[in-house]
């Protein structure tokens, strides 16, 4: 059971290196970025379960980094790190984007692992169905069946576990496939039938 | 009635008084306006020195213990302390009611220190800074305060007037020796100055940005004047503005 990805962005390498040891020595595998394009390109080619990136950086800040996140799916937890609260209340909009949480400067290390465990918990439904799925049946999970999954009737050839790699890898599939999923619980839930 | 003599005295005082009112009261504009933009200069190196304790206070409970990793630890926080206590003791000097003290100065290391107080402002504006420095650098005769402080000033305007400019805002500072004057030139690729506003930009309480009181290109042409100093400037609208100062040379005494 992987313990979660993350991408950090901070454009003060001081403070990378010591988040990213802190979040290493937890378990956690963690990609860094020094802007807030840079940490948008990362997250274009991997999904992370977890980000955690600071408001004001240049040109691209955490806040505009995070509504661009907010734009995918499946959804990552954002963890926005301000220095100033009040300051920062005044600048969001109460009515559009809400990041998982807001950590103020300076941040204490257990307090930072401690939400960003809450986080990683709070995992992404289909992603964590589907790697539990291919963890616990490995063979099956390998394994390409027709299957199919849209009210289209289309019918395709794919296995649990190629699915999953693609929707962690961000790729145009792996978003059209997951967004199928959703679709798919819904017409579950919704008319019981499935073909 | 008053004899002339005790009425000119009298007016002295007054004058000698007021004088350093004034001083005061300069002070305390230059630090009003930094007080909010000094706390963001502290809180990074502050979290830098939290996060650091604490990693060394998690390796020990783990036991995983590695002297060179504490070691460059250690040298990091002694560095960053530093760091921190340069802007405190400069806040001290801008607060602090004193005298003017005459000393050699070196300019190049006078702006130095200023920049030092705007590095994570201009990190965040993505903002960066040319240095054209002449080396060595003849001293100048003024108070290193009151020096820093235009400086302060010059650095704070551009960092206003680059407001926005995510892409390539730049402040290009160059110093050097000319006619036995020091020469510097001060210069943003920001907003500018409008020409209407520009033959002003000098004078008290004229300002183009909507916080401040306009006071601060004033109070630094007085502390420039008061060392037989000029300053001049230059500017295009939306291609940027640029001060020009002179001070003559310390005479060696």
């Amino acid at each position: 059971m992987s313990t979660g990805k993350i991408l950090l962005v901070d454009d003060e390498p001081e403070i990378v290196k010591q988040f990213k040891r802190a979040l290493k020595s937890e378990g956690y595998h963690v990609e860094t970025a020094a802007s807030g394009e840079e940490g948008w390109e990362k997250y274009q080619s991997s999904y992370f379960n977890v980000v955690i990136t600071d408001w004001r950086m240049g040109k691209m800040n955490g806040l505009e980094l995070a509504r661009k996140i907010d734009t995918q799916h499946p959804v990552t937890k954002v963890i926005i790190i301000t220095a100033f609260g009040k300051e920062f209340e005044e600048t969001i909009d109460p009515h559009h984007y809400h990041a998982f949480d807001y950590l103020k400067k300076p941040v204490e290390m257990d307090n930072l692992l401690n939400k960003v465990k809450e986080a990683v918990q709070r995992q992404d439904g289909v992603v964590a169905a589907l790697e539990d799925w291919v963890e616990t049946h490995s063979d099956e999970a390998a394994r390409p069946i027709m299957a199919t999954l849209s009210q289209q009737r289309e019918k395709q050839l794919w296995s649990a576990k190629d699915i999953l790699e693609e929707i962690k890898g961000n790729t145009e599939r792996g978003k059209q496939e997951y967004k199928k999923i959703i679709q798919l619980t819904i017409d579950l839930l919704t008319r019981g039938k499935i073909q | 009635m008053e004899s002339l003599e005790n009425k000119i005295k009298r007016l002295e005082k007054t004058i000698f008084k007021q004088e350093r009112e004034l001083l005061h009261s300069r002070q305390m504009a230059t630090l009003g306006t930094m007080a909010s933009s000094l706390s963001h200069e502290i809180i990074q190196p502050l979290q830098i020195l939290l996060a650091t304790a604490q990693n060394c206070q998690r390796d020990i409970q783990r036991e995983q213990v590695d002297t060179d990793i504490i070691s460059d630890d250690l040298e990091q926080i002694v560095k960053t302390t530093k760091r921190i206590v340069h802007i405190v003791n400069r806040l001290h000097d801008l607060s602090h009611d004193s005298q003017p003290l005459l000393e050699s100065i070196n300019v190049n290391t006078t702006i130095e220190n200023a920049l030092m107080m705007f590095r994570e402002q201009l990190k965040s504006h993505s903002i960066s800074i040319e240095k054209h420095f002449t080396v060595p650098l003849p001293p100048i005769k003024a108070d290193q305060v009151q020096l820093e402080q235009v400086f302060i000033n010059l650095i704070s305007n551009a960092r206003d007037a680059l407001e926005g400019c995510f892409d390539n805002g730049c402040i290009t500072i160059s110093t050097q020796t000319q006619n036995g004057e020091i020469q510097i030139r001060f210069e943003d690729n920001g907003v500018g100055i409008a020409p209407a506003q520009l033959p002003h930009i000098l004078e008290p309480f004229v300002t183009t940005k909507k916080k401040g009181v306009g006071l601060g290109l004033y109070i630094s042409q007085e502390i420039i004047h008061s060392y037989g100093g000029t300053i001049t400037v230059n500017s295009q609208p939306n291609k940027g503005t640029a001060f020009f100062i002179k001070f003559p040379l310390a005479t060696k005494e």
